[in-house]
């Protein structure tokens, strides 16, 4: 098994901040913390070269450095890339990345990186390449190029499975399936009997944790605040000409009310895939109750924002969400908006 | 209370000219079988075909899929509220045919939700152990419906259930579904079964064992042909929670309501198969007692999800458990119900554990809109997000073309697994569980 291993410029002795910016090149062999991994090996691979850029390559190159670097891992005719150990500093983390995901896209070479849990790039890139943990710092170098050792003796003694590491290996942040040699059934009446007897029993589910979400305190909001209303309901112009998703929701949009004294039927719709439409398609209002709301605005407690904004909540996943919430509450804040109404489902 | 289940193994179905059974091998009178089945004014026509394992067959549009069976007592009913009027079942022999399946597939009617519709699985041997209707002898009936209600212009009214019109359709086909059931398991009871199995909850209870219950959270199915009706999206009061009997329900009082997401849909035939009711029988009087069955629909409202899981709660606390299985029917409000009834039941000391398939993208977004930290015990049905690669087949069967994908139906494509009938049964139907990586 053929090795190419990937190192920054500091690793590979080319010095620090001043070498960042240095072009791709290839070296015959182990360099650096290579050499020692190459021993770890102890044969079962063999470190055949090393692959060398510096931090700032890739951000400052990010047009060209897929061919350079696709083109040095071909010209290697290795069969593995061993990238790291990036530890926590997070330029040479997001490199690794960039060159693993060329390598297992473009070539469909394997590849490891290892570094540590709080690296940036971990949560970019660990759907789909294995990580394998170090150390924060640099102090940890020879338990990690061991541990980096371990990791692929694993790998090829299992046939190529990385989770044959498992141990050793940073969690993917994935769900998947698998077939159980016990059905469901089986394995709930199992977990409730070591429940009842006061057995340890694992959740095949941990439970999440969720944001805490405090709400704003609106009594140092000017006496007369602009307010917005947002909905999660699946509320679009009519015939939905933004294509908003009835479920599973990937974007949003803004509608302009100005003038309006309320939603109607003919201009509007309710697309929401997971509940009753058919009252709020009587009435969109019901959904998004700009009719209240300028009935009220003349009383002078706050005045209405003149954009509307809608999404569908229904089957959303939350970094989905946290997106769209958070472009829709930058925008919101970007215009002076002091409260919102955000309806939901 | 005995209900005595007669299984007989079916490994081939033929359409001939005469009705038989012999060597596992169950010919249908395909004439008469399908004359039996037009008998509905829903229907403009109907089409037989048998599929079997292995065949580079997929099968698309699936509404339900029943088990063959037919009650063998004198007098006896076959799907009361359905087929014939009212009367207990659950008690008494019942034939059934092992290894077979009756699958209905119709397209989708104007007045339908598409959005849940999207139902396939093949018969090749690439979904083993993902579906559980792959190794079956199925007899397909492929449902052409009446001209008028295939082209209602009128918009659905609701999401779920859609038009009156495309209710009484689905209510129609699972009604052909299963008298093809009954026609076909009559062909055998002349025949010695294969194998007799007595299902008869404990007469008296074994103080050293533990006392189970299991809190069955419904998809709002048929209830002895009335239909459960459950709050949440659909609205309205919700079904009071009530104790059954569990041989009801493993013979014919409960069949499909409406057509949820494939993967977790309440499929008759699992239904009659119910694996947690199923493997409590089995395990009764060994290590547990298998106390009894509460079947629970969900609120739509703080106050009816509070009443409803008060009563639930109070249903099982009578038959004095030492632990509770708790389905979750998949879905939003079922969601919030299902960890009241766990709450509620762990603050009254009895453990529970929970069966959940998973619409999780990754394990930070566990698909819960509410959850409790009573709900330790989980078990995973299945990640229904996670693509599965389906093959190119050679033929397919029940329409043209997918409902959410335009990838052709004979593939190769690539499909999350909710369009897998099945796969992520909340009943644990299946071996699939989904595990952090």
């Amino acid at each position: 098994m053929k090795v190419v291993h990937y190192l920054n410029q500091f690793f590979a002795g080319l010095g620090g901040e001043e070498a960042a910016d240095h072009h791709p090149e290839y070296r015959e062999g182990p360099v650096g913390p290579g050499v020692r991994l190459n021993e770890l090996l102890g044969g079962a691979a063999q470190v055949v070269g090393t692959l060398v850029a510096g931090d700032n390559y890739f951000s400052m190159n990010p047009t060209s450095s897929a061919e350079v670097i696709e083109e040095l891992l071909r010209a290697s005719g290795a069969d593995l890339l061993i990238a790291g150990p990036a530890f926590n500093a997070g330029r040479y983390g997001l490199a690794c990345g960039e060159v693993c995901s060329l390598a297992i896209d473009r070539l469909g070479m394997p590849a490891l990186i290892a570094m540590s849990e709080d690296n940036p790039a971990v949560v970019l890139h660990r759907a789909r390449i294995s990580i394998l943990r170090t150390s924060e710092s640099i102090n940890g170098m020879g338990q990690a190029l061991e541990d980096m050792a371990a990791g692929t003796s694993a790998y090829l003694g299992s046939g190529g499975d990385w989770s044959a590491a498992s141990s050793l290996m940073i969690s993917r942040g994935i769900r998947l399936n698998e077939v159980s040699p016990t059905r469901g059934s089986t394995r709930a009446i199992d977990l409730l009997l070591s429940k009842i007897e006061g057995d340890s029993y694992t959740t095949e589910w941990p439970l999440p944790d969720y944001d805490i979400v405090e709400p704003s305190n609106l009594e140092t909001a000017n006496t007369q605040p602009v307010l917005a209303l947002v909905t999660e309901g699946g509320l679009v112009p009519s015939g939905n000409p933004v294509r908003l998703n009835s479920g599973r929701a990937d974007r949003w949009f803004r509608y302009p009310v100005q003038g309006m004294t309320r939603l109607t039927s003919e201009e509007f719709d309710i697309i929401h895939g997971g509940i009753d439409t058919s009252t709020s398609n009587e009435n969109p209002n019901r959904m998004l109750p700009l009719d209240i709301a300028r009935e009220q605005e003349p009383n002078g407690r706050f005045s209405l924002y003149e954009q509307i904004y809608s999404t569908t909540g229904n089957q959303g996943s939350i970094s989905t969400m946290q997106r769209i919430g958070d472009e829709i509450a930058a925008e919101l804040h970007n215009a002076g908006v002091h409260a919102v109404i955000a309806t939901s489902t | 209370m005995a209900l005595q289940l007669e299984y007989f193994d079916v490994s081939n179905i033929v359409l001939g000219n005469r009705t038989s059974f012999e060597d596992g091998t169950l010919t249908l009178d395909h004439d008469r079988l399908r004359e039996h089945l037009m008998e509905d004014d829903h229907f403009e026509d109907i089409t037989l075909h048998v599929a079997h394992p292995g065949d580079s067959l997929r099968v698309i549009n699936v509404v339900d899929v029943v088990e063959p069976r037919c009650r063998l007592g004198i007098g006896d009913h076959n799907y009361p509220g359905f087929l014939s009027s009212q009367q207990t079942v659950g008690e008494g022999r019942t034939a059934v045919m092992r290894g077979a399946a009756v699958v209905e597939v119709s397209k989708p009617v104007p007045g339908e939700s598409i959005y849940w519709r999207e139902a396939f699985f093949d018969m090749t041997e690439t979904c083993e152990g993902f579906s559980p209707f792959s190794d079956l002898a199925n007899l397909i009936i492929e449902v052409k419906p009446a001209k008028a209600i295939r082209e209602d212009d009128r918009p659905p009214l609701n999401v779920f259930e859609g038009t009156p019109e495309a209710v009484s359709l689905n209510r129609a086909i699972r009604a052909a579904g299963l008298k093809a059931s009954v026609f076909m398991a009559s062909a055998a009871a002349d025949s010695i079964p294969d194998e007799i199995v007595k299902f008869e909850l404990p007469s008296e209870r074994n103080p050293d064992l533990p006392g189970v219950v299991y809190l069955y959270q419904l998809s709002i199915p048929y209830l002895y042909g009335e239909t459960v009706p459950g709050g949440g999206a659909i609205g309205g009061p919700a079904h009071l929670p009530t104790l059954i009997h569990p041989n009801e329900i493993l013979d014919g009082a409960l069949v499909l309501g409406w057509n949820a997401i494939a993967c977790m849909r309440e499929l008759t035939y699992i239904v009659q198969n119910h694996p947690i009711i199923s493997d409590l029988y089995e395990r009764s009087g060994k290590d547990l007692e298998f106390l009894g069955v509460v079947l629970f629909a969900n609120g739509d409202t703080p106050e009816s999800k509070e009443r409803l899981t008060g009563h639930a709660t109070t249903l099982a606390r009578l038959l004095n458990p030492d632990g509770a299985v708790i389905n979750y029917a998949g879905g939003g409000h079922p969601c919030v119900d299902t960890m009241m009834v766990c709450q509620k039941l762990e603050n009254t000391g009895i453990p529970t554990t929970v069966l959940s398939m998973e619409m999780a993208p990754d394990p930070s977004d566990s698909g819960f809109v509410h959850f409790v930290r009573e709900a330790d015990a989980i078990v995973s049905t299945g990640n229904y997000e996670e693509c599965f690669e389906f093959p190119d087949v050679e033929s397919v069967i029940g329409g043209t073309a997918l409902l959410n994908s335009d990838s052709s139906p004979n593939g190769p494509f690539s499909y999350p697994l909710s369009g897998l009938l099945g796969s992520t049964n909340q009943f644990g139907f299946t071996n699939i569980r989904a595990r952090t990586h």
